[in-house]
C-alpha cells in the first residue's frame, strides 16, 4: 500500500486530521501500564490521539481495548497498579502527565469533567446530591453556598429533574437510573469545563433512557460549545452522537476519522468486523452474523507484528512481523499492511 | 402455524410480596407478571423484549418453573407443568433448559468445567460411567467452540464469551426440546456478541430446538426470533410475526422503543427522528390505571387513564393492546 | 468454522492450569506474615504433644529452695514462686493452650453449623430463634459470661463427677481436677463463641442460594441434596476456614483471660493466662515471670491471626483477577 497521505510533516506528532488547527486535547505516544502477577499489562500503548475545539470524538473498541484507561490517564485516575509510564497529555498547554497533584486537583472538575457508566460507585453515597453540585462549584468557581444552591438548582432543572427543590436533599440510592445519570450531568456541567469524557453513559440503561440522556448530553454540550471524548463499544451511539471516530484495538488506534467515512468504509479489518458483528436494524434477519473469530489479545504477551492478526481473515507474513503504522486513506486513516481498496460512497 | 404448539402459556401471573412495613397495611405486591399468554411453536424462537422491571426475566423462571406461578398455566407437551410437584418437575427439566445472562455468576467458581458440563448427564441419567460423560463432555465442548484440551479448567480461567459457550454446554448436555436464552449475550462485547448468536442459530438448526429469547436490545431480538412479543410492565402489549413489528409498529410504546434503537449508518442517524419518552417506567407495586402505558404515552386520552386495553388481532398473528392502533 | 480458529486461539489466551486450592495455597506460601502463622501453628501442635519429653521437670515439681530464679543452665527460664521451672510450665500451657483451641472451635464449629444452616434452610420460627439466640449472646461481654457459667458449673460438674465415682467407680481426673477444669472452660467459652460462626454460615447460605449457579442447578433438574453437598457446602468453605483459624487463637485467648481472672484452669495446672496471674506479685522484682507467658501467648494469637488473615486472601476469589 502507498504512502500517499504523507502530505503531513515527516513527524508522526500529529494524528493527522485536522492539521490546520491546534487541538484542545492532544495525547502522544501515550503508554499506560498495570503492573500484575502475570507480569506488565499494557493497557494504553502508544496512542497518539487529537481533540478539537467543539468537537464529538468517539472512542470505540470492546472492553480491554485501553479505552477506559486512555480516560482515567487523561485524568490521573488511574487505579493503584497503574501508571502512565510514557508519552504527554497535553490540555490548554499544560502536560497533565506532569502536573502537580494540587494543579491536577484543580483541572479535575473544573476544566476536565468526567461521567462514569455507573453514577452509584462514582458519587458519594452518604451526602446529598445536592450537595455534591454544589460543592464542586464552591471549590472550583469560589462561589458562596448560597450562589452554589442558587446554580445547582437550576442544573437539576436544567438536566431534567421534576421538582429539584425537594430533591436537592435526597441521597443518590433515592434516584432510579435515569435519574442519577442526570445528577452525575448536572454534576459535570456545573463547573463549565471545557472537555467532557463521557465513558459508557448509557450503558447501564434501558434504550428509552439511553436516548434521553444521549440527547440531554448533546443539547448541552452544543449549548456551552463543549468538547466532547465519548468511550463507547456501541457504533449506533457514535453515528447518533459523534464527529469524529478513533478505533482501538489492544492498546492502540487502528482507525481514525470523520464518522460517515470510517462507518460507511471502514479501512481497517476489525473496524469492518465490529461493524458487521452488530445486528442492526437494515440487515436481513436469520442471516449468520460476520463474526471476529479468537479473543482479545492478552495484554501481557501481545503478539509481534500486527496485534490484530491472530483474529485477522486477511493476515499474512508481514502482518505477522512488522507493525502496520497510521496511513491517510482519504479522509481517514488505519493502520493495516491490508486495506481495503476504496470503495467509491 | 403449527397444528400443536410446543409451549403455550396461558395467564400466567406472577405477584411477589414485599416485606411488611407497615403492620395495619396489607404489605406491598409487585406484578411482575400480570396475565402474559403466548404459544411457540416446535423449532420456534419467540422473541420477549422490553425494558429493565417490565417482567420479562420472571416470565422466563416462571415458563422453567424456577419460580412458581401465582395463578395460569403453562402446557409444556401437553402437561401443565403448573400443576406439576417440584419432583415430578425434575423428570422434566431434561426438556427444557436454560441460558443465564451473566457466564460470571451462572457457574460454580469451584467446580471444573468438565464436571459442571457432566452434572446434568448424571442428574438425568444419560451417561452410565464416568468415561462414557467424559466422552460426551469433550463431543459438547467442541460443538459449542471450547477446546476438550481444557476439560479441567475453572470457570474464572475463561473469558466471558467462553463461560457463556460452556452455559451453552450444559444447557444442551441434556438434549433439551425447549430453551429460555435470558439476556444470553447482553453482557458479551460485541464480536463476541456476533459468535454466540450464530452458535446458537446453528444449534437450533441443528438440534430442532425452541427458544424464547428474552431480551432488552431489539437489533438483537430481529435478528434471531421468528415472532416477537413487547413487554410492558408486565404486559404484553404487542405481538407479531418478524419482521412486521418493526416494519408496522402499531403500539406507541414499541413505536418509542423502536425509535429509540441507534442506527449504525450515520446519515440514517441524523435523519431520524426520535420519539423520546417521557419519565421512566411506573412502579409494578401500583400500576397505573387503565393502560399501564398512558403516563408516559405521546397519544394517550381520556380514555385510556380508565379503561384497559385488551390484545386485539388487527392483522393476522398481529396482535396489539391499545385502544388507538 | 469461525469456532475451530477460537479453539486454536483459545491455547493463546489460557494461563496454566491451576485448581482454586491449589491456587490459594500459592498465594498462601507467598505471604510472609502467614508462613510466620504456619510455624506458629506447627510449634504448638508439636510442642503440647511432645512438650513433658522435652524438659527434665515436672510441671508440677516444687523446689522451695530455689524460688523467683531468673535464667540459669539449670532452669532456662528460671523459677517461679513455688520453685517451678518456668520453661517447663510454658511447655505444659501450650498443651492447655492448644487442647483449648481445638476443642472450642471444634465445639463452636459444630454448634455453629448446625444451628446457622437450620436456620439458614428452615427459616421461619427456627431462623427466628437462633438469631435472637445469637443476639443475646452477643449482647454480654464474652468473657463475663464465660466467667460467669464457668463458676456457677464449677461446683455442679464437680458433684457430678462425685456422684458418678462413688455410684459407678468412674472417674474421669484422676484425682487430678485439672482434666475437670479443661471440661469447663471448653463448655462455657464454646457457649460464648458459637454465634460468630452461626451468623457465618447463615449469611453465606443465604447469599449462595439466591446465586444465579444455584438457580442453573435446579434448572438442570438437581436435587437439594446435590445442590448442598456438592455445591452450596465447598463454597462455604473458604469464609469458614478462616473463621475457624481466627476463632482458634481467641479461643486460646479467651482461655488464658479467664484463667487470669483465676476462674480458668485452676492451680497446680499450667495455663499462660494462670501463670501471668500467678506471677504477678513478682512484676517488680522478677519482671521475666510476667513477660514470658505474656510473650509467648501474644506470638501464638498473632500467628493464628496472621493466618486468618493470609487465608482470607487467599481464599477470596472476588479479590483475585477475573
Amino acid at each position: 500500500m502507498g504512502t500517499y497521505g504523507s502530505s503531513q510533516p515527516e513527524i508522526p506528532l500529529t494524528d493527522g486530521t485536522e492539521p490546520d488547527q491546534i487541538p484542545l486535547l492532544q495525547i502522544r505516544e501515550l503508554h499506560t501500564q498495570f503492573e500484575t502477577k502475570q507480569g506488565t499489562v499494557r493497557a494504553v500503548d502508544g496512542l497518539s490521539l487529537d481533540l478539537y475545539e467543539g468537537e464529538v470524538l468517539g472512542l470505540v473498541g470492546e472492553s480491554g481495548c485501553g479505552k477506559t484507561m486512555t480516560a482515567l490517564s487523561i485524568m490521573r485516575l488511574l487505579p493503584g497498579n497503574g501508571q502512565a509510564v510514557a508519552g504527554e497529555i497535553n490540555f490548554e498547554g499544560k502536560n497533565l502527565l506532569q502536573c502537580s497533584a494540587e494543579e491536577m486537583k484543580q483541572i479535575r472538575g473544573g476544566r476536565i469533567a468526567m461521567i462514569f457508566q455507573e453514577p452509584m460507585t462514582a458519587l458519594t453515597p452518604t451526602m446529598t446530591i445536592g450537595r455534591q453540585i454544589s460543592e464542586a462549584m464552591e471549590i472550583h468557581l469560589r462561589l458562596s453556598r448560597q450562589e452554589a444552591r442558587e446554580r445547582a438548582l437550576e442544573l437539576l432543572e436544567h438536566v431534567g429533574i421534576p421538582s429539584p427543590r425537594e430533591r436537592f436533599d435526597n441521597y443518590i440510592h433515592q434516584f432510579s437510573g435515569g435519574m442519577r445519570q442526570r445528577v452525575m450531568i448536572a454534576i459535570a456541567f456545573s463547573c463549565q469545563p471545557r472537555l467532557l469524557l463521557a465513558d459508557e453513559p448509557t450503558t447501564a440503561l434501558d434504550v428509552t433512557v439511553q436516548a434521553q440522556i444521549l440527547d440531554l448530553i448533546k443539547e448541552l454540550a452544543q449549548e456551552s460549545g463543549m468538547t466532547a471524548l465519548f468511550i463507547t463499544h456501541d457504533m449506533g451511539i457514535v453515528a447518533g452522537s459523534c464527529d469524529r471516530v478513533a478505533v482501538m484495538y489492544a492498546g492502540r488506534m487502528v482507525e481514525n476519522g470523520p464518522v460517515d467515512d470510517v462507518l460507511l468504509n471502514p479501512r481497517h479489518p476489525y473496524t469492518q468486523g465490529l461493524l458487521g458483528s452488530v445486528p442492526s436494524l437494515e440487515s436481513e434477519p436469520g442471516d449468520r452474523l460476520y463474526s471476529i473469530s479468537g479473543l482479545p489479545p492478552d495484554l501481557v504477551s501481545l503478539p509481534p507484528g500486527c496485534k490484530f492478526w491472530p483474529r485477522c481473515p486477511l493476515a499474512d507474513d508481514r502482518c505477522r512481523e512488522e507493525e502496520p503504522v497510521l496511513e491517510q486513506y482519504g479522509e481517514s486513516r488505519a493502520a493495516c499492511w491490508k486495506v481495503m481498496p476504496l470503495r467509491e460512497s | 402455524m403449527d397444528d400443536q404448539p410446543l409451549l403455550s402459556v396461558q395467564d400466567l401471573v406472577k405477584h411477589f410480596r414485599m416485606p411488611r412495613r407497615n403492620l395495619l397495611r396489607p404489605p406491598d405486591v409487585v406484578r411482575a407478571v400480570d396475565g402474559v399468554s403466548f404459544d411457540i411453536s416446535r423449532g420456534k424462537t419467540l422473541g420477549l423484549v422490553g425494558e429493565s422491571g417490565c417482567g420479562k426475566t420472571t416470565t422466563g423462571r416462571t415458563i422453567l418453573q424456577l419460580m412458581r406461578a401465582t395463578s395460569g398455566s403453562v402446557q409444556f407437551g401437553g402437561t401443565d407443568l403448573c400443576q406439576l410437584s417440584d419432583k415430578e418437575l425434575r423428570n422434566f427439566r431434561n426438556g427444557m433448559q436454560i441460558i443465564f445472562q451473566d457466564p460470571y455468576a451462572s457457574l460454580d467458581p469451584r467446580m471444573t468445567i468438565g464436571k459442571a458440563i457432566a452434572e446434568p448427564l448424571m442428574i438425568h441419567e444419560i451417561s452410565k460411567t464416568r468415561d462414557e460423560a467424559r466422552e460426551r463432555v469433550q463431543e459438547l465442548m467442541e460443538r459449542v467452540g471450547l477446546n476438550p484440551y481444557f476439560i479441567n479448567r475453572y470457570p474464572h480461567e475463561f473469558s466471558g464469551g467462553q463461560r457463556q459457550r460452556i452455559g451453552i454446554a450444559r444447557a444442551l448436555a441434556v438434549d433439551p426440546d425447549f430453551v429460555v436464552l435470558d439476556e444470553p449475550v447482553s453482557s458479551l462485547d460485541v464480536s463476541i456478541q456476533a459468535q454466540i448468536l450464530n452458535l446458537l442459530q446453528d444449534l437450533q438448526d441443528e438440534m430442532e430446538l425452541t427458544y424464547l429469547f428474552i431480551a432488552h436490545d431489539l437489533r438483537v431480538v430481529r435478528h434471531i426470533s421468528d415472532r416477537i412479543a413487547v413487554m410492558y410492565l408486565g404486559l404484553i402489549v404487542e405481538q407479531a410475526p418478524g419482521l412486521e413489528i418493526y416494519d408496522e409498529p402499531l403500539h406507541p410504546y414499541t413505536q418509542a422503543l423502536l425509535s429509540a434503537v441507534p442506527w449504525t449508518d450515520p446519515r440514517l442517524a441524523r435523519k431520524h427522528q426520535r420519539i423520546i419518552l417521557e419519565g421512566e417506567v411506573s412502579s409494578a407495586v401500583n400500576p397505573p390505571s387503565g393502560c399501564r402505558f398512558h403516563p408516559r404515552c405521546p397519544i394517550a386520552e381520556e380514555r385510556c387513564q380508565h379503561e384497559s386495553p385488551a390484545l386485539r388481532e388487527i392483522q393476522p398473528g398481529h396482535w396489539v393492546a391499545c385502544h388507538l392502533a | 468454522m469461525t469456532e475451530e480458529v477460537s479453539a486454536q486461539h483459545e491455547l493463546f489466551a489460557m494461563p496454566e492450569q491451576r485448581s482454586l486450592w491449589q491456587d490459594a495455597l500459592e498465594q498462601l506460601m507467598r505471604n510472609r506474615l502467614a508462613i510466620f502463622g504456619v510455624f506458629v501453628a506447627f510449634l504448638l501442635v508439636f510442642v503440647s504433644i511432645f512438650g513433658p519429653w522435652l524438659s527434665p521437670y515436672d510441671y508440677t515439681q516444687q523446689n522451695l529452695f530455689r524460688i523467683n530464679e531468673g535464667p540459669s543452665a539449670d532452669h532456662w527460664l528460671g523459677t517461679d514462686g513455688l520453685g517451678r521451672d518456668m520453661l517447663t510450665r510454658i511447655l505444659h500451657g501450650a498443651r492447655t493452650a492448644f487442647l483449648v483451641g481445638l476443642i472450642v472451635t471444634i465445639g463452636t464449629t459444630v454448634l455453629g453449623v448446625v444451628l446457622g444452616a437450620a436456620g439458614a434452610f428452615l427459616g421461619g420460627w427456627v431462623d427466628a430463634l437462633v438469631m435472637r439466640l445469637a443476639d443475646i449472646t452477643m449482647a454480654f461481654p464474652d468473657i463475663l459470661l464465660a466467667a460467669f457459667i464457668s463458676v456457677v458449673f464449677r461446683e455442679k460438674v464437680l458433684e457430678l463427677q462425685l456422684q458418678l465415682q462413688e455410684q459407678y467407680g468412674w472417674t474421669l481426673s484422676q484425682g487430678n481436677r485439672v482434666y475437670l477444669d479443661y471440661l469447663v472452660i471448653f463448655g462455657s467459652l464454646t457457649l460464648v463463641q458459637w454465634y460468630g460462626k452461626a451468623r457465618l454460615v447463615r449469611g453465606q447460605i443465604l447469599s449462595l442460594r439466591e446465586k444465579e449457579f444455584i438457580e442453573a442447578e435446579r434448572a438442570l433438574g438437581a436435587s437439594n441434596w446435590t445442590i448442598i453437598l456438592s455445591h452450596l457446602v465447598p463454597n462455604s468453605l473458604g469464609p469458614l476456614i478462616v473463621s475457624i483459624t481466627v476463632g482458634f487463637g481467641g479461643a486460646m485467648l479467651s482461655e488464658a483471660s479467664l484463667s487470669f481472672l483465676g476462674v480458668g484452669i485452676q492451680p497446680p495446672g499450667a495455663s499462660w493466662g494462670e501463670m501471668i496471674s500467678d506471677n504477678l506479685g513478682q512484676w517488680r522484682f522478677n519482671p521475666h515471670l510476667v513477660v514470658m507467658p505474656g510473650v509467648v501467648l501474644a506470638i501464638v494469637v498473632l500467628g493464628f491471626n496472621f493466618l486468618g488473615d493470609g487465608l482470607n486472601d487467599a481464599l477470596n476469589p472476588e479479590q483475585r483477577r477475573r
